[in-house]
């Protein structure tokens, strides 16, 4: 009965708007054709009549008419990506318009979740980044370009290792022990950013060592980035929107031309920083007062091996990308292929990459649309370990600088068979050794792509499918000869480690935009999406070979063999709606709520539920603002949403029996497998939940040449995953589950600025800066701190540097409280360090009951900054351009494990060269301490260090040697990293070494692959 | 109106080819509750697991942990091992969490088997020697927590979910009785000989339970079972004591270790120990051992104590021929083992890596259990023939004689015979994660502050040192665990 009465209803309505239109619609008939400025058809232009309700679209040879026009009336074209125009038709009956494109304009459309909306109508807050400033530097990965670029973004290059991986954190880290990095979307195709390393014998799963995940797109082929950052943005991805979104959009092919694009870049880096050591006599002299009358002549000796000067070299870099890109009215195409090879500034590593792309449109007819995107990309990289004290770095910094570089056969000395100086080295490996002689190549082939089609099922009611693949294949080679003693004591080892994943996705989005008159704007967005990943991992690994000969390639002649498989699957669901609404383009409304359901989850909570609420206000459209001219545009935002973390590590929530290392027994001499229960199930495991909170005002002066964009946000994440330490003696060690609660607030400013705009000189400017501030607010509700576990049997200086407590900021360093040196004059006996000798550094007893103990460690220092800033310019005179990109971080601490290693002075390797003054009976420092075997340097104070930075990323001056609307021609050169302020001692301030997978490590020298700087030179052609 | 139609059977079609899955999590590459503890394949496996942490344990903590706090061996001053001979270690120790961590992880998959062996369906004699080698484990690991930290949590039964973690302490002497329980449950059902290489028997237990009862200052019970083992023949000394070490004769050893911790050079088992590689002095690679560490070496003057014609002296050696032929002796400072001898107990030249050597460690073995019932006899009874045969047995060994010429002769006093016995185990029993406890259950322990040498000349024992801290982050997680005395 109810449907029939709407049925009249609608049908009585429809009958009455047509009826209204023949009344009032008496006038003129005006067509004509609607072009870009380059002259090609633009099809699907809005046309209408300002102040009434007719319009039009132009088909798709850009024509249209309008009938029924008043005369003196004024008609509107606008179209997304271009400016909209206002054309009074006075008497005619025949306008032509051409539209020009609007690149950084209000109307410029911004890609936003399962969809794109003009930038004045976004109501989340989204940075978008260009692909011109995203190539500006030279980069392996898209990730490395974001640096600087967005408010509210830090990017920190884990590794200076080509195709090393980045840690991202859009506005501060939600997490404790799941990720903090955004989520990608790439054309769509959600990928994870984590690093995935396949195992293999010898370095262990260190994350430091571990592969760009994202280094297999090629950054060349992105048309833009948008960063969404608030709840209004993400909560559309959901369960995954917590730490942000990153939506990648590769290049489409445009009807016209055939365009030609030739891009070449060639260039050297080399390392910023030499750390000063002391040098060969020094060192022996140092020997010596360990172990008096060691070296009887230290004077021989000399400068000695400078091992990092042997270990760090220029290395090249280049890339080449031809792209053909055009097509028909029907058809488009872009096709791209890209060659990049680096060389690390560290021996015997490089970053091969070999890409293909293809994206296709086609037009089948005016209903229906369809088309693909494909990307194939092969990366073969060789990787030097960095893991820590066992890392190529480290070992060149504590090296002896007595040992000569090569041996008498001319092959790298082993420090180990170079006997009578090798007692008093930290490593039994000659860095150089480790570097060349040492296999540990990744090679990768990833194919991601997509089909769509888009059907327009009515009007104003849309369908797309699309169903995408992302194979993923990494296999590792690992051989450790004999050349090196690591390979020599166990006769070769070598492996391989695969990791084969595929992963699919299904996504059906529907969209309606009903006409729901002039003044109204309502988008109506559904989205039903399935995401299934299966992973396969195999590794195999063998020692004891007859020969090095074969390497890795024919593990089965080696005596020792171990094999693994592993797999696993995960599956997520979800459905998804928005609704958008647009009142006179003054009052924006989003709704958007989504379900999802993932595999990870345990049995009680397989749903999760994410809303989010957007209001936008743009306030310069109200009447009363039409008197001023100060502001050209003015918008106001506010959102709240809920959005998740869902990397839960699979099968957490289900009791699981099987083998631990630890589980297995010999008997009769062989192996006997143990199985047994690997943990405390947890049934009730959920996603990390974050509730947010954004305001945001976007404000525009002098005719939009400055664009300000202020945010400020209020983020608290609870159910943050956390495996809680649980006593050991339950057998376990701890429990996977949903405990604690972050915080996280910030204010982001950002400016974009014209100064110039003629036709001989244009400048830009664009700036940002970001401050967030992180607090841990809840544990697990019993503990008020957690103290990393010890690490057992390895050196220590590597672990237990962060603590988690309550009301400070995740990733807090913590350790004692440097005094100076104990002098020869102080009571030492009756002190709270009465073991101590003169010269042994003291540490505050800063509870005064005259004992040092644990009890006497205390917060040391916060790894997150400040602020984080970045500035960039550029500027064109007639044909030539200059740029220039800055970026800082200001006010966060770094603790330097090198130099708390370089300091220790109880031999064991190569010391600082500031150690030539450590204390002696003559020298009583207060700084350095004295050559003794047997004293304890703990983690202190001593070892944080500001690690603030100014850093030049990129300076570059190109000249264009012929425009016109043909081709182009320009030649460039630029510099990267060419300088870098900062008081920091080590290789670099920026540094990450615990990488993305140790989230509360944040900001720990551990002395990985130092960033490089680099010289390019380079040629765009387009014809 | 018509397009709709024909696409909407299509998106619903697709809604139930994609969307129809229960998001149940499918597990491929371990075992569900439900697949396991069924077949007596699975009751080995889960047995096997008891054992494991044992090896893990005696990877290095197990015999660190104790022989770098007595007076026999000492460390290279690296990696925080030094912490342990100059006592200036807190409850932070890293040494400390690993050693607890495995004893409980023994535990704990010894409680899980117990607890589930009802519904293995299986032979029942070979269930019930499963049972009773779990919970023979169980003890061998509570002995270890016990005579190392006194006083701890006691487990019986598998944790029961994530409330279930935090338990107190229980008195040293209730553990101790908890282990004679379960060894007592061992004694009777293990079998009286097994074709296992590395798996108890009854008399197993029998002369583990004469080691707990010393400890546990039941002398009168230490004596009677180590009489028992003794009198049962199942074990005997080797005549050799310097080829008791040798790899090669594991097996035909295994007469007189009585129980060890397995380890193996034979490939793709479970790699475990490098103490060979500890004891091997730099560049002698691979004459003791084909990977070479240099990172612990015996006292000189534990080295001098040895009686010439001792031939257990060979056990340690101050210098050695370089594989170039080159003589290295005790040099000068900074030499390779200046001020120090090296340890030749556990070398194994054909070791196959550095975690893959043949020696097994011992745990227990007939010495032991013959001095054990010297002392426990002379504490009960005094100084009696039986005591003082078995004393002199370990010595005629050692001196590699049939006469009474190196024999303790009657008439000594109980307090000196029983120094004269913890200087025999000193001597028999070094390097063997002994001493240090022996040193700590008779309250000598504050004597090592006079073992000194050069790289350690102070060394700051004190009364605290009778019992290890528990494991700092151990206290920080469990509410109702106090930490011990002193710490």
């Amino acid at each position: 009965m109810n449907k029939l009465l709407l049925k009249y209803s609608l049908t009585f309505g429809i009958i009455l708007f047509l009826g209204l239109s023949k009344i009032f619609g008496q006038g003129l008939t005006v067509s004509g054709n609607v072009t870009s400025e380059d002259g090609s058809s633009l099809p699907g232009v809005n046309i209408f009549v300002i102040g009434s309700n007719a319009g039009s679209v132009s088909d798709k040879n850009g024509d249209y008419t309008l009938k029924n026009v008043k005369p003196n009336s004024k008609l509107r074209f606008s179209f997304v990506g271009f400016k909209s125009v206002d054309i009074s038709i006075g008497s005619k009956s025949k306008v032509d318009v051409s539209l020009k494109r609007d690149d950084i304009g209000l109307d410029e459309v911004v890609v936003v979740g399962y969809g794109s909306v003009k930038k004045s109508d976004l109501t989340g807050s989204v940075s978008t980044i260009k692909a011109t400033e995203l190539k500006q530097t030279p980069i392996v990965s898209l990730d490395q370009g974001l640096q600087g670029r967005a408010p509210g973004v830090q990017v920190t290059q884990n590794s200076g290792a080509p195709g090393g991986a980045v840690s991202i954190r859009i506005r501060g880290g939600n997490s404790i022990s799941s990720s903090n990095e955004p989520l990608y979307v790439i054309d769509g195709f959600p990928v994870s950013g984590a690093v995935v390393s396949p195992s293999g014998p010898g370095f262990g799963g260190n994350q430091s060592n571990g592969m760009n995940a994202l280094a297999g797109l090629n950054p060349n082929d992105i048309e833009s980035l948008e960063v969404l950052k608030d709840a209004a943005a993400t909560a559309i991805y959901g369960s995954r929107g917590a730490n942000g979104v990153v939506l990648i959009t590769t290049k489409r092919g445009k009807s016209g031309k055939t365009k030609v694009e030739f891009e070449s870049y060639y260039g050297m880096q080399s390392v910023n920083r030499i750390l000063p050591l002391m040098n060969g006599e020094e060192y022996a002299a140092f020997e010596n007062e360990l172990t008096p009358g060691r070296f009887p002549d230290v004077g021989k000796y000399g400068e000695g091996t400078n091992w990092q000067k042997e270990l760090f070299k220029d290395a090249p870099i280049s890339s080449n990308q031809l792209t053909v890109s055009g097509g028909s009215e029907k058809t488009q195409f872009s096709i791209a292929t890209n060659y990049f090879t680096q060389d690390g500034i560290i021996k015997g590593s490089d970053f091969n990459r070999g890409s293909f792309r293809v994206n296709l449109d086609h037009q089948l007819n005016s209903k229906v649309k369809f088309g693909s995107n494909l990307s194939l990309s092969k990366l073969n990289s060789n990787v030097v370990n960095n893991a820590q004290e066992n890392g190529v770095t480290f070992t060149a910094l504590l090296m002896s600088p007595l040992v000569p570089v090569y041996n008498s056969s001319g092959f790298y000395t082993n420090p180990v068979e170079f006997n009578s100086y090798y007692a008093g080295t930290g490593s039994a490996e000659n860095p150089l050794a480790m570097a060349e002689y040492i296999k540990n190549d990744y090679n990768t082939l990833r194919i991601l792509g997509n089909v769509f089609s888009e059907v327009q099922i009515l009007k104003n009611l849309s369908y797309r499918f699309s169903l995408g693949s992302d194979i993923y294949n990494d296999t590792r080679n690992v051989f450790i000869p004999r050349t090196t003693q690591a390979g020599k004591v166990v006769n070769g080892s070598g492996g391989r480690g695969i990791v084969d994943q595929f992963t699919y996705l299904h996504e059906s989005v529907l969209n309606w935009k009903p006409n729901i008159g002039v003044n109204h704007v309502l988008n109506v967005t559904g989205v039903f999406s399935t995401q299934s990943q299966s992973q396969d991992r195999s590794g195999l690994s063998a020692s004891n070979f007859p020969s090095d000969a074969l390497g890795e390639n024919n593990l089965g002649i080696a005596a020792t063999q171990t094999t693994s498989t592993n797999k696993s699957l995960w599956r997520l669901d979800s459905y998804t709606a928005r609704l958008n609404y647009n009142y006179k383009e003054r009052y924006l409304l989003s709704l958007t709520t989504r379900l999802d359901g993932s595999s990870r989850f345990g049995d009680g909570n397989k749903y999760g539920f994410f809303p989010s609420l957007a209001f936008a206000w743009r306030i310069i459209e109200e009447d009363f603002m039409k008197q001023q001219n100060a502001f050209s545009d003015l918008k106001l935002r506010l959102s709240y949403g809920r959005t998740g973390n869902a990397e839960v590590p699979l099968y957490q929530s289900l009791f699981k029996l099987g083998t631990t290392g630890n589980f297995d027994y010999v008997f009769n001499n062989s192996r006997s497998v143990g199985i047994g229960a690997q943990g405390i199930p947890n049934p009730d495991l959920k996603w990390e939940n974050t509730e947010s909170y954004n305001a945001g005002l976007d404000f525009s002066l002098l005719n939009n040449r400055l664009n300000f964009n202020v945010d400020a946000y209020y983020k608290l994440t609870s159910d943050l995953l956390l495996g809680r330490t649980i006593p050991a003696s339950s057998g376990f060690s701890s429990f996977f589950g949903n405990f604690g609660q972050v915080e996280n607030k910030g204010l982001e400013f950002g400016l974009t600025g014209v100064l110039a705009n003629s036709k001989d000189f244009s400048w830009n400017i664009s700036s940002n800066i970001s401050f967030n501030r992180n607090k841990l607010v809840k544990l697990d509700g019993t503990q008020t701190q957690i103290i990393p576990a010890e690490n057992s049997g390895g050196n220590a200086a590597f672990s237990n540097n962060s603590i988690l407590r309550i009301g400070e900021p995740v990733g807090s360093f913590f350790g004692y409280v440097f005094d100076g040196i104990w002098q020869k004059t102080d009571n030492i006996a009756a002190s709270h360090m009465p073991s101590s000798i003169p010269g042994n550094s003291r540490f505050k007893d800063v509870n005064g009951d005259n004992k040092l103990t644990d009890a006497d460690r205390v917060i040391i220092g916060n790894p997150n900054p400040d602020f984080i800033y970045a500035f960039s310019t550029n500027m064109t005179y007639k044909k030539f351009d200059l740029s220039l990109f800055m970026q800082g971080v200001q006010g966060n601490q770094v603790f330097n494990v090198v130099s708390r290693l370089l300091e220790t002075a109880g031999g064991g390797g190569n010391q600082r060269a500031e150690m030539v003054n450590r204390w002696t009976p003559t020298n009583p420092s207060n700084t350095y301490v004295v050559a003794s075997r047997s004293q304890r340097l703990p983690q202190s104070n001593k070892f944080i260090e500001d690690g603030s930075f100014l850093r030049l990323k990129n300076i570059s001056i190109g000249y264009t040697v012929v425009q016109n609307s043909q081709s182009k021609i320009r030649l460039y050169c630029s510099a990267n990293n060419l300088f870098t302020i900062t008081k920091y001692w080590g290789f670099d301030p920026e540094v990450n070494t615990a990488g993305q997978s140790d989230v509360t490590n944040y900001g720990i020298d551990n002395g990985g692959f130092p960033v490089a700087k680099s010289l390019i030179a380079g040629l765009q052609l387009t014809f | 109106m018509k397009n709709l139609k024909i696409f909407t059977p299509f998106i619903i079609g697709l809604s139930i080819i994609f969307g129809c899955s229960d998001l149940k999590e499918q597990p491929f590459s371990f075992f569900s509750p439900d697949q396991f503890y069924k077949t007596s394949s699975d009751a080995e496996a889960a047995l096997n697991a008891v054992y494991g942490p044992l090896n893990g344990l005696y990877g290095r903590e197990g015999w660190q942990v104790p022989d770098y706090s007595a007076d026999q061996m000492f460390p290279r001053a690296v990696v925080s091992r030094d912490l342990l001979t100059t006592f200036n270690y807190d409850a932070t120790l890293a040494f400390l969490g690993p050693y607890w961590s495995n004893c409980y992880s023994g535990i704990s998959n010894a409680n899980a088997l117990l607890a589930n062996m009802a519904s293995v369906n299986m032979d029942a004699t070979r269930k019930k020697q499963i049972e009773a080698e779990a919970k023979f484990m169980r003890a061998l690991y509570y002995f270890h927590l016990a005579k190392n930290f006194g006083d701890v949590p006691v487990r019986k039964l598998p944790v029961l979910g994530v409330n279930d973690t935090e338990i107190a302490k229980s008195p040293v002497k209730d553990v101790y009785k908890f282990i004679i329980e379960d060894l007592l449950f061992a004694e009777a059902n293990l079998p009286a000989s097994t074709s296992v290489k590395g798996r108890p028997i009854n008399m197993t237990a029998t002369a583990l339970l004469a080691k707990i009862y010393l400890y546990n200052e039941e002398y009168a019970n230490a004596s009677s079972y180590a009489k028992k083992a003794i009198d049962s023949k199942v074990y005997d000394l080797m005549p050799d004591v310097v080829s008791l070490w040798d790899p090669n004769k594991e097996d035909a050893n295994r007469k007189e270790m009585i129980f060890a911790v397995e380890y193996t050079r034979v490939p793709n088992t479970r790699a475990g120990m490098d103490i060979a590689a500890f004891n091997a002095p730099a560049g002698s690679a691979p004459k003791f051992c084909p990977v070479v560490y240099g990172s612990q070496f015996a006292y000189i003057n534990f080295y001098k104590s040895f009686d010439s014609n001792d031939l257990r002296k060979k056990l340690m050696d101050t210098s050695f021929v370089d594989p170039k032929g080159v003589y290295v002796g005790q040099g000068k400072p900074g030499g390779v083992i200046y001020d120090r001898a090296f340890i030749r107990k556990y070398e194994d030249p054909q070791g196959t890596g550095a975690n893959q050597l043949e020696n097994n460690f011992p745990i227990l073995r007939y010495a032991d259990v013959l001095l054990i019932h010297a002392e426990a006899e002379a504490r009960s009874k005094g100084v009696t023939a039986d005591a003082l045969l078995s004393i002199n047995k370990v010595r005629r060994r050692a001196y590699n004689t049939s006469t009474d010429k190196y024999d303790i002769a009657a008439g000594v006093s109980t307090n000196s015979f029983i120094d004269l016995i913890l200087e025999e185990r000193s001597k028999e029993l070094c390097f063997e994660a002994d001493r240090w406890y022996d040193l700590t259950r008779t309250g000598k322990f504050i004597n090592v502050a006079n073992q000194l040498n050069s790289y350690y000349p102070k060394r700051l024992v004190a009364q605290k040192n009778r019992w290890f801290p528990i494991p700092a982050s151990e206290i920080q997680v469990n509410s109702k665990l106090m930490q011990n005395t002193g710490w």
